[in-house]
């Protein structure tokens, strides 16, 4: 049989509803799990007016089960006479056992005296008034309220609950709500109760649709009515609407039965930014812009009522008015703006507090700018020079000015439209992109000057926050660090460029006046670290790799990829694996000789196998040189790994005929000194094959 | 054409419709403040067990947003209409939607959208859960449960519902300045109001005396806590919401900081949370004393 449980709420706001849903749906398995009712599918769904699971499948009586309880120990099941004692008797009393039928059983701290109780399966229709009970009970929201005096906490009043087992009403009370089997019409109906006669999931979803005013239970299919009314509508108009994921995701959460509404709006509001009537439209009023082909911005609009389609014209002549009122107060600002200009901001910026005892947001700017023409320098663009310097000097300017303090979201993209406007055409992208990547996985500022700009200001953001000590932990992260690290990584990665973390930070934190506090700069590094394990794991490599690499902070990012690469391909040779034995003996070898220089000793040598790993060990240092931290590219890795394979066969001998451990103290301590070098070069010089 | 109702009929029917709701109809009280939930009514109101149910029209003063009467759409001083009902009603949102169709907003011909919006005050030290709802995109009406007034979490819950009554009017008049809002058939907002406006931006951007306003603020401060003392937490309540039109008044005039800003903003709370702990001591007496009868 199948049970259906409503929740019948007040509107829930959007973003609760996803996550109540998922919730509801592990808690009620789990619920299932402990009550042992078996069962063959729990689904959740509904509206922010109903929060709807179906149960499918469920046994009639939950399963019967065997339980151990463990008793006193053994010795006290009987007494001398053979009797059984008070303690062993009142065991089995309170399990309803005669004592005859308990059993001794060995555990690990001697015999002890079971029972075995038989629990017999209860009717599901007894235990679902719980089950109902608790599932309503037991869902969590972001934030909580109280209405009524049980005092009972949860996102929104509870008004209608609905409890039924195949067609029968399972009483249970929730916060002064009694289950029945009544729903509601759409909000603004009436509460003229809907009876949903059984439960089936198909069944319900009919029921409401078929309703005069219809409601669309399953968020599917609100998603695509949606999505069909809106682009119909700009089709009407031989246009597209601007479907942006984010406002759909909504508009289902806050609509029982999305219907669309158009209207236009006066052209001379198409003067402004794109980006900044297109978020007043989707953000400030929830509706969705309207474009051509080419994605150009059109001046009409397309709103979403719930449920009805009547009065059309006059509700959108209310949306207009309030567009309209709206996108006026972004000309003021926007005007307003113009007339104040970049070099007005940026003044202004003296008094916009960066960190606590960190300056302000203009000393920010002109680190940003030094840190920038750094890394132009070492790029060898100096060609951008000029551009670079200019928009790493205004990129936090718009934070000054009136629209971004209105529309937050908008910080960078307004400062390029601003430049443009002033001529600096040039430096605009690299501004409009400036907080790019927005997301893990987002696009990364599109031109070079974008993205030299872009690093700049994360790393210093970062050395700045570590400074005083702002260090994210666990789910705390308030100012995005991590999203900001990781972007800075994926900067360096994807565009190849040709600098260490090390000296990124090293300069960054020079930058900063001399004195200034330092809480907890030296814990940046592992935090790095963790980002560029993450993002090459995001570009498909085996982030463990990584620990394996041990000069990686004073390795350019593109290096780092490349060994990476060429250590993932390498690690599964057989030659490899050989090396690798050696490598760990050499290891135990020295741990337990405690300190040991590296200063070999070539007159010490008395067999030709010391000598051979000697050689090897100078010939590969000569060759490798500096190479380590350049090679070009992964095959110039696997060259250098190559090394490795000529280690197999001297290491290998050299165990086998030379014993390190000699009693004369010099030749033993020379025999170390040599494995001290070779230990250096596999773990250290190009990385750390112990670790792979 | 003549759209909607005249802004004294919405009142009046407002007034009707929810005297026939059980609210007592009491008058705005007589003191300036920055909204409807600063009246006495509302403040101590939500804080005790007792039911209180009350409609009011309230004029509400924000000295930052006077225009001179130059902007269509901008006030320093408005009328919020404002409902509270304790404890809340079952069907609360049912009686709210019927009371539109009484001012002549039938929810069934228009997009009633209740979009999250969780209501706090810092000032007052108050912090509610609810909507602000949108007619057709605009916004109308502050739908809150208040949880906490003062520090205290509140147990009954008193529902709020505030309407702003200039916008529905000239929504429902089709109007798109404040001013040409009729107020009967013959009389315009402007004619009520404009000079009001005119007058009252002049003063607060212009001619306040930061200095004296300052020495208000302390006297203010003075007189409630020696109130509150006395128990007196009426006269005291009074104080407090001098001192947040004080406040509000050198906010217009450009003359407060951003640490004077946080400063103020934590005086006018203690002094709420003052008012409010001598109000509740003397319901808790009271009640003591009457159990002991």
């Amino acid at each position: 049989m199948n049970a259906l449980l409503e929740i019948g709420v007040e509107h829930l706001p959007a973003r609760f509803m996803a996550p109540a849903l998922k919730q509801l749906k592990t808690l009620a398995a789990d619920l299932l799990a402990e009550k042992r009712i078996s069962y063959t599918s729990v689904e959740t769904f509904g509206t922010y007016r109903r929060l709807v699971t179906v149960i499918e499948g469920l046994a009639e009586k939950s399963a019967d089960v065997q339980k151990e309880v463990k008793g006193p120990p053994a010795k006290l099941l009987k007494d001398a006479d053979g009797n059984f004692t008070p303690q062993s008797a009142g065991f089995a009393q309170k399990n309803g056992l005669k004592p005859e039928r308990l059993t001794v059983v060995e555990t690990e701290k001697g015999p002890f005296i079971y029972a075995k109780v038989k629990i017999k399966g209860e009717k599901t229709a007894k235990l679902l008034p719980e089950i109902f009970t608790r599932l309503v009970t037991g869902l969590e929201f972001a934030k909580n309220m109280v209405w009524e005096e049980s005092g009972l906490r949860y996102g929104r009043p509870i008004r209608s609950l609905i409890g039924l087992y195949g067609d029968k009403v399972i009483k249970f009370s929730v916060a002064g709500v009694k289950s029945d089997r009544s729903t509601y019409p759409l909000s603004s109906f009436g509460r003229k109760p809907i009876k949903v006669a059984h439960a089936d999931k198909a069944y319900y979803a009919e029921l409401l649709r078929n309703q005069p005013q219809p409601v669309l239970a399953l968020p599917e299919d609100r998603k695509e009515a949606l999505i069909k009314t809106v682009s119909n509508e700009a089709a009407v108009r031989g246009y597209l609407a601007d479907l942006d994921e984010n406002l759909i995701e909504e508009t289902v959460w806050f609509t029982e039965h999305p219907v669309a509404v158009g209207g236009d709006f006066e052209l001379k509001f198409l003067t402004l930014p794109k980006e900044l009537v297109t978020t007043v439209l989707k953000k400030q009023i929830k509706i969705f812009p309207v474009v051509n082909k080419e994605g150009g911005l059109q001046p009409y609009f397309i709103a979403v009522r719930d449920g009805i389609s009547v009065n059309q014209s006059e509700v959108s002549e209310g949306f207009k008015k309030v567009m309209s009122a709206r996108l006026s107060d972004a000309v003021f600002f926007f005007e307003n703006d113009k007339k104040d200009g970049l070099s007005k901001f940026h003044e202004k910026l003296k008094n916009v507090q960066f960190l606590e005892g960190l300056g302000s947001m203009y000393e920010k700017a002109q680190r940003t700018q030094k840190l920038a023409a750094y890394l132009c320098e070492k790029l060898g663009k100096t060609q951008l020079k000029e551009t670079v310097d200019f928009a790493a000097s205004h990129a936090y300017d718009d934070l000054a000015s009136h629209v971004v303090y209105e529309f937050p979201e908008l910080q960078g993209y307004m400062g390029g439209c601003y430049a443009e406007l002033e001529g600096h055409k040039d430096a605009a992208t690299a501004m409009k992109e400036f907080y790019y990547p927005l997301t893990s996985s987002s696009e990364l500022p599109s031109d070079e000057a974008g993205q030299i700009v872009s690093l700049a200001g994360k790393i210093d953001t970062l050395v700045g926050n570590f400074l005083i000590g702002q260090i994210p932990t666990g789910s705390e992260d308030p100012f995005a660090l991590r999203r900001q690290a990781f972007g800075a990584v994926r900067i360096m990665l994807e565009k190849g460029m040709k600098v260490s973390l090390k000296e990124l930070v090293d300069t960054a934190s020079s930058l900063y006046p001399a004195g200034t506090q330092d809480k907890g700069l030296a814990q940046l590094q592992g935090f790095l670290f963790q980002r560029l394990a993450l993002v090459l794991e995001q570009r498909g490599h085996n982030a463990r790799v990584l620990d394996a690499v041990s000069n990686w902070y004073e390795m350019p990012l593109p290096q780092i990829e490349a060994l990476v690469s060429a250590l993932e391909t390498v690690k599964t040779g057989e030659e490899f694996a050989a090396v690798l034995e050696s490598a760990k003996r050499v290891c135990n070898l020295l741990k337990k000789a405690g300190d040991v220089n590296e200063n070999v000793d070539e007159k010490l040598f008395e067999l030709p196998a010391e000598k051979a790993l000697y050689d090897k060990i100078q010939e590969v240092d000569a060759s490798l040189g500096c190479r380590v931290h350049t090679a070009a590219d992964k095959e110039a890795y696997l060259n250098i790994l190559k090394t490795y394979g000529a280690f197999k066969e001297v290491l290998e001998n050299f165990f086998k005929d030379v014993m390190v451990n000699a009693d004369d103290e010099a030749v033993k301590n020379n025999r170390l000194a040599l494995l001290a070098r070779v230990r250096r070069y596999l773990t250290q010089t190009v990385a750390d094959i112990t670790k792979l | 054409m003549k759209y909607g109702m005249n802004f004294q009929d919405m009142i009046s029917a407002l007034n009707h419709y929810w005297t026939k709701q059980g609210c007592i109809l009491v008058q705005p009280y007589d003191l300036e403040k920055g909204a409807g939930t600063y009246n006495p009514e509302t403040f101590f109101g939500s804080l005790t067990k007792k039911p209180v149910n009350r409609a009011y029209v309230e004029p509400c003063r924000r000295p930052a947003d006077g225009r001179y009467g130059e902007n269509p759409n901008r006030l320093g001083k408005y009328y919020q209409y404002q409902v509270i009902m304790k404890p809340a009603p079952a069907n609360i949102q049912e009686i709210y939607l019927n009371s539109l169709k009484a001012i002549g907003l039938d929810p069934k011909q228009h997009d009633v959208r209740w979009i999250e919006d969780d209501w706090q005050s810092p000032t007052l030290g108050a912090s509610g859960v609810g909507w602000e709802i949108w007619l057709d995109g605009m916004e109308i009406t502050q739908f809150t449960y208040f949880q906490n007034m003062a520090g205290y979490a509140l147990n009954p819950i008193t529902v709020e519902i505030t309407y702003g009554l200039e916008r529905i009017a000239m929504y429902c008049q089709k109007v798109d300045n404040v001013f040409d809002l009729r107020w009967n058939d013959t009389i315009t907002y402007r004619d009520v109001r404009h000079e009001e406006e005119r007058q009252f931006s002049h003063y607060y951007f212009e001619e306040t005396d930061p200095e004296r306003l300052r020495r208000y603020i302390q006297e203010c401060e003075e007189e409630c806590l020696k109130l509150c003392k006395k128990g007196l937490y009426l006269p005291a309540y009074d104080d407090t919401m001098k001192l947040s039109q004080y406040f509000n008044m050198l906010e217009a005039r450009g003359a407060i900081s951003v640490s004077d800003r946080t400063n103020n903003i934590t005086k006018i709370r203690n002094l709420a949370k003052a008012c409010a702990k001598a109000y509740v001591e003397s319901v808790e007496k009271k009640e003591e004393q009457e159990a002991a009868k």
